[in-house]
């Protein structure tokens, strides 16, 4: 029972998660750029939805769309300022680039706001619901659906609209998108902004159940890429596949073996995976 | 002309040799005490980074282990430091023959990620088991004993960073150095003259393994404390990167350049802004992203193409 | 003796596509043997399986009675066989006699022996006089030279050439021919060619093999292949289909 118990909260965790991902799965796929600023982003993310709540009195819940909207905007402004200007480069120098920013952002965040750990108590945050013999925080609930919402409607606009259709055409044929017309910059800057804002949402929704400091984002950055992995580099609906298994292996592994181990244990699958099947759980092909 | 070459290495390590004669104040010493520890790191990194062209970013987890080398065999069986570093050196290699035989078949981003994830799993270990005593970190033996114990370290880094030096002297004109530039370029091409990527790799991360894990021990045996976050941050290996790139990857004196532009220039932005470094770094890894991927050394060699073109044409 | 290079029944597979479908050929030692078909017949893909770079699903290669299915590219150099890539692949940020010291670099006992034998390839190829500037400066001509001596440098029995003709202006092309004949000079003693430009196959080749999408259309003397009906039908057939001389 404790352990369908950990299982369950793996899950939880596990929607946020996915919805973390997503965003460096689809940067990944259409633009075959692994930003190392995810984390940050994340990170920046929390703290809007911080400050929003504490001054504004704006509610996390819903405020994470404002969130993700803020965010969207300012992955907008890096791509064109920074990012644009390495694409087509040597990968060396885009994750260079992306780690810089990294630094800056977290940098930023000691500069403005120092190290200090805040956090927010909404009254959500104390009850607990159950399920059948399970129970589980609320406000972890909560954010799980919200994060299922943001995923699935994430899915819907890739399948169903015209953006959705031009990235993911990029995505699959960088070479021959042009040809059809697809502007291929745009496409990038959109999916990057996309891409921001969703860590951005997803770090709105972990403040009820969390704290925020400036390099909260950095262990996010690493489980993301672990995701993206999982569920085969660049894949949308793998990364949020990926993203449960690994709330659920955090879960199982704090039940059976130690809270301080779920990262070391992420890791250890992270280089298993991309050494033993590089083309992701899921993937059919080889890369 | 050959001789001329040499010259600004004797001349700058004739300055080091004789600091102490030169530079009295003890906090400028401890800063040029810092700068021969990053140079170190730099050249290490140029090697396996700059060379071979492989974005390692998990470096500091060979100074970590050099660093929990000292501490660790001295509080168990009491060893001496000197002892400690030589077993943190083997121990680093060791770890840089598994890590890379492992990371060194993914390539472009999967490698970067995985020398993180190497990296991270040490310090979650170092983090969290119980010999190495978590997050309070680890007592470590000096070096010397005092007086002027610090000086005496000093005096023991400077050979490390000759060797260090003189390793990549030699590897700049050597076969070794151009097989390494031949696989960062294209590992194709390299294989079609025969070269093993696989083996000359790893032969250049063991190389800048060891002298990490040195450099590691040497840390630990002067502020003789370590911990998780002081000498396995992933911060680290991320300056290590930035010395060699800012200075000038691939060459022989841009890790040196570098490393002495970013101590003094953290230094004297410390007394202005206190916890501004993190942005400082990020900010300096873009623009040298950007606007200078060549590194400062560039800029010094472009000037210097300009003035000697005419006069050679002349002469 | 037995041939210096043997491919039996090899077979190679991209997916659903067959780029080599059961070929079997011999290369004698002192043989020029030029591979020729259209388009996307699989020639380069024969050179990558022989190199190394890709590796056969079935079949067997032998190369001086071994076989050496699943060898490293970095192995088959070794063992003597050198090629050079139809796109070709100098390193840019070196000089171009450094790329040559590359090669030079398997056999030689020092740096002063690379660059020695390294200065030999490039006067012999007649790119001496460019021999301090860097590959990326090279005009297209002189990078595929720059390929071929790379290869001779790592004093390659076999020389896999991959249209280093290619790009090439008639007279260039001549030069070339003539410079081709004497690599008996650097201890070549087998090459293998691909080449679209028929009289520069009818200038060099001893023998030469056709191939049409994947499998071995015929082998003879370049007189004889020529004038076979079935090579005449496949040429004339894909360059009609694809509207346009190769490239
Ligand atoms: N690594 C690979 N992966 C997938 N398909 C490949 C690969 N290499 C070659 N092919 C395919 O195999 C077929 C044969 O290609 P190959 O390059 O051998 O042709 P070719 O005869 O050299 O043509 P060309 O005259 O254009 O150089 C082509 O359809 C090509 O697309
Ligand atoms: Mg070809």
């Amino acid at each position: 029972m404790a352990a369908l118990q950990a299982i369950l909260n793996g899950i939880l965790v596990g929607g946020i998660y996915a919805l973390i991902a997503m965003g460096m799965a689809l940067v990944f796929g259409v633009m075959r750029l692994v930003n190392f600023a995810h984390g940050a982003f994340l990170m920046v993310g929390m703290y809007v939805a911080y400050f929003g709540y504490t001054l504004f009195h704006i509610n996390p819940y819903w405020g994470c769309a404002l969130v993700g909207a803020a965010l969207f905007m300012m992955g907008m402004a890096v791509y064109w300022l920074l990012i644009r200007r390495v694409m087509g480069q040597s990968d060396f120098l885009q994750i260079l680039l992306t780690e810089g920013i990294a630094l800056c952002l977290v940098g930023a965040a000691q500069l403005l706001f120092t190290g200090d750990y805040r956090s927010i108590s909404l009254p959500l945050a104390d009850k607990t619901a159950n399920l059948g013999p399970l129970n589980f925080n609320v406000a972890y609930g909560v954010s799980f659906v919200i994060a299922v919402l943001g995923v699935t409607s994430m899915y819907l606009y890739m399948k169903y609209t015209e953006m959705g259709r031009a990235i993911r055409g990029v995505a699959q044929n960088p070479g021959v998108a042009p040809l059809m017309g697809i502007r291929v910059r745009w496409i990038s800057g959109i999916s990057f902004a996309f891409g921001v804002a969703c860590a951005g949402g997803a770090g709105a929704l972990l403040l009820p159940v969390f704290y925020v400091n400036p390099t909260i984002g950095s262990p996010y950055n690493l489980k993301s890429f672990v995701i993206v992995v999982l569920g085969g580099m660049g894949s949308v609906e793998g990364a949020a596949l990926g993203g449960l298994i690994l709330g659920v292996t955090e879960g199982l592994t704090a039940y059976y073996w130690s809270d301080s181990y779920t990262q070391v244990v992420d890791f250890v699958l992270f280089l298993a995976v991309l050494l033993l099947r590089p083309q992701g759980l899921f993937g059919k092909k080889a890369p | 002309m050959s001789r001329a070459r040499f010259l600004p290495a004797v001349v700058f390590f004739g300055l080091l040799l004789t600091l102490p004669w030169w530079l009295r104040d003890a906090y400028l010493q401890q800063i040029v005490f810092r700068v021969v520890i990053f140079a170190i790191l730099g050249i290490a990194w140029n090697l396996v980074g700059g060379y071979a062209g492989q974005l390692s970013l998990g470096h500091v987890a060979y100074f970590g282990i050099g660093a929990y080398s000292v501490a660790l065999f001295h509080e168990t069986w009491d060893w001496n430091p000197w002892l400690g570093t030589l077993a943190g050196v083997v121990l680093a290699c060791l770890a840089a023959l598994l890590i890379g035989s492992l990371t060194f078949r993914l390539r472009g981003p999967y490698f970067v990620l995985s020398t993180i994830a190497a990296a991270e799993i040490l310090r979650l270990l170092a983090l969290n088991l119980s010999f190495t005593h978590g997050a309070i970190g680890m007592i470590a033996p000096g070096f010397f004993e005092e007086p002027n114990g610090d000086r005496k370290t000093y005096y023991a880094a400077l050979p490390l960073l000759f060797l260090a030096f003189a390793l990549t002297v030699w590897t700049h004109r050597s076969r070794f150095g151009y097989y390494l530039r031949a696989i960062r370029e294209n590992e194709d091409t390299a294989m079609a003259v025969g070269i093993n990527p696989a083996v000359e790799k790893l032969k250049a991360l063991l190389f800048s393994a060891a002298l990490v894990a040195a450099a590691g021990a040497l840390y630990a045996g002067v502020f003789q404390f370590i911990g998780p976050d002081s000498v396995l941050a992933i911060d680290m290996s991320v300056q290590m990167a930035l010395i060699a790139m800012l200075g000038g990857a691939a060459t022989v004196w841009g890790p040196i350049v570098g490393a002495v532009v970013l101590t003094v220039a953290a230094e004297a932005l410390k007394t202005y802004l206190e916890r501004a470094h993190t942005f400082f770094y990020g900010l300096l890894l873009v623009l040298v992203v950007l606007f200078l991927p060549g590194g400062l050394v560039s800029i010094a060699k472009q000037r210097w193409f300009r003035r000697t073109a005419p006069r050679a044409q002349a002469a | 003796m037995a041939p210096l290079l043997q491919l039996k029944h090899v077979v190679k597979r991209f997916g659903g596509l067959l780029a080599t479908n059961d070929v079997s050929f011999d290369v004698e030692e002192g043989e020029v043997v030029f591979i020729i078909g259209p388009n996307g017949a699989g020639k380069t893909t024969l050179f990558n399986l022989i190199s190394g770079y890709v590796t056969a699903d079935s079949g067997e290669i032998l190369y001086q009675g071994q076989n050496i299915v699943g060898l490293k590219p970095y192995q088959t150099t070794r063992l003597g066989i050198g090629r050079t890539f139809q796109i070709v692949k100098p390193l840019p940020s070196l000089t171009v006699r450094e790329n040559v010291m590359l090669g030079s670099f398997l056999h030689a006992r020092s740096r002063a022996e690379a660059g020695k034998k390294a200065d030999e390839v490039l006067g012999f190829l007649g790119l001496d006089r460019r021999a301090d500037q860097l590959a990326s400066g090279l005009p297209l001509a002189q990078r595929k030279l720059l390929e071929v001596a790379r290869a001779l440098a790592t004093g390659a029995k076999l020389l896999l050439l991959d249209e280093v003709m290619a790009g090439l202006n008639p007279t260039e092309s001549a030069e070339v021919v003539t410079l081709l004949r004497k690599l008996k000079d650097f201890g070549v003693t087998a090459v293998g060619g691909v080449e679209h430009i028929m009289r520069v196959v009818m200038a060099l080749a001893s023998r030469v093999v056709v191939m049409d999408q994947g499998g071995k259309l015929a082998e003879g003397s370049p007189q004889a292949v020529v004038h076979d009906p079935r090579v005449v039908e496949a040429y004339l057939g894909s360059k009609y289909q694809k509207g346009g001389a190769p490239p």
